[in-house]
């Protein structure tokens, strides 16, 4: 194999010089586009020598360290979500990489009537993410530890008994939170193309005080936007207890799904 | 099916009528879609993205404190066995709302 291949970041309509001038990709590469046919394959060429970070063990390697992997994820989406501002396209997943440009256009050609497809699917379209979080429960106050009446229970026992009442509300509040989670995604499909419940995201992740219910991934009509979020703002005043976010557009990665030919 | 597909003809963007300027995604919206979604095809140099690197990716981001998730409070929502005197508490008590 040679020293360098090109590394696939989306499929999409053709897509002007002026869209990919202003875009880098995940070796701060510029990207260029190899076309076939009516579809082009936006890439960008990475060193896959035993030097390079995008050979196989070093790649390896590189997805292992969290650090790079966040600087590849964010440049990869950045090249992804800069094309599909300009054209449909349909995202390929992190680190695919072909030997040459002939392998692309071999790619492109094999798989062409599913990512044409893939693209019609998206093409006027966008995802949007919508997350519900549990309510915020008061927290127990365990530190101060208030003067005790005589006849009362003692620290110990106090102490187990607010936390028992803190789990308790917390337990409440999921199962409130989960509840809202299916009727926010039940009422949103109504406003999607299609709609998918991705895993929750864990709250270390999310940063939230409260954990995850719904993180749902809408694909929206462009002319459908304003509409699905106010739905969304309605949502969120019907069910004020509970944390509403929501994100978007994005190229739509959660529905492009292309099947071997 | 092939007439429906010839609606979308593949000229209009996504961008194109948002009121609202979109907002930058966070980087575990990021992660969970560009290891976990798109387009999957075989290249040359290969990656195991789903088994190795995305298993350990979880490990580091979700699981690098477990010993700390109580106090974090990871899983405050689960029973506490301690608390709720074995465990079938969950059932019995009422959830007004």
């Amino acid at each position: 194999m040679s020293e360098t291949a090109s590394y696939l970041y989306a499929i999409a309509a053709p897509v002007g010089d002026d869209v990919l001038d202003g875009l880098r990709g995940v070796a701060d590469e510029p990207v260029r586009v190899v076309r076939h046919r009516d579809l082009v394959a936006v890439v960008g060429t990475v060193d896959v020598s035993a030097g390079g970070a995008f050979g196989e063990e070093a790649l390896a390697r590189n997805l292992d360290d969290l650090g790079w992997l966040k600087a590849a994820a964010q440049a990869h989406h950045g090249v992804v979500d800069g094309v599909a501002r300009a054209v449909p396209a349909a995202p390929l997943r992190l680190a695919t990489i072909v030997a040459d440009d002939d392998g692309v256009r071999e790619r492109l050609d094999r798989w062409h009537d599913g990512f044409r497809r893939a693209l019609d699917e998206v093409a006027g379209r966008a995802e949007w993410s919508v997350k519900v979080y549990a309510p915020e429960v008061s927290p127990p106050d365990t530190d101060a530890e208030p003067a005790r009446a005589p006849g009362t229970p003692g620290t110990g026992a106090a102490y187990l008994i607010r936390r028992k009442a803190a789990a308790t509300a917390r337990d409440d509040a999921f199962a409130r939170a989960t509840a809202v989670a299916g009727q926010v995604h039940e009422e949103l499909t109504r406003y999607a193309v299609d709609a998918r419940r991705l895993a929750v995201q864990d709250q270390r992740l999310t940063g939230h005080d409260t954990p995850m219910s719904l993180n749902g991934a809408y694909l929206v009509p462009v002319d459908g936007a304003d509409t699905f979020a106010a739905v969304v703002e309605s949502l969120r005043e019907r069910h004020e207890d509970c944390r509403f976010q929501l994100a978007g557009p994005w190229p739509a990665y959660s529905f492009v799904t292309v099947e071997e030919p | 099916m092939t007439q429906a597909r010839e609606r979308a003809p593949l000229t209009r963007p996504y961008g194109s009528a948002l009121a609202a300027p979109p907002q930058p995604a966070n980087l575990a919206d990021i992660l969970e879609r560009v290891l976990d979604k798109g387009i999957v095809i075989a290249g040359d140099i290969r990656v195991n993205l789903l088994d190795i690197e995305l298993l350990t990716i979880k490990i580091r981001l979700l699981v690098a404190s477990v010993d700390k998730a109580q106090e974090m409070g990871i899983d405050w929502w689960r029973r506490d066995p301690m608390l709720s005197g074995g465990g079938n508490g969950d059932d019995d008590r009422a959830r007004d709302e």
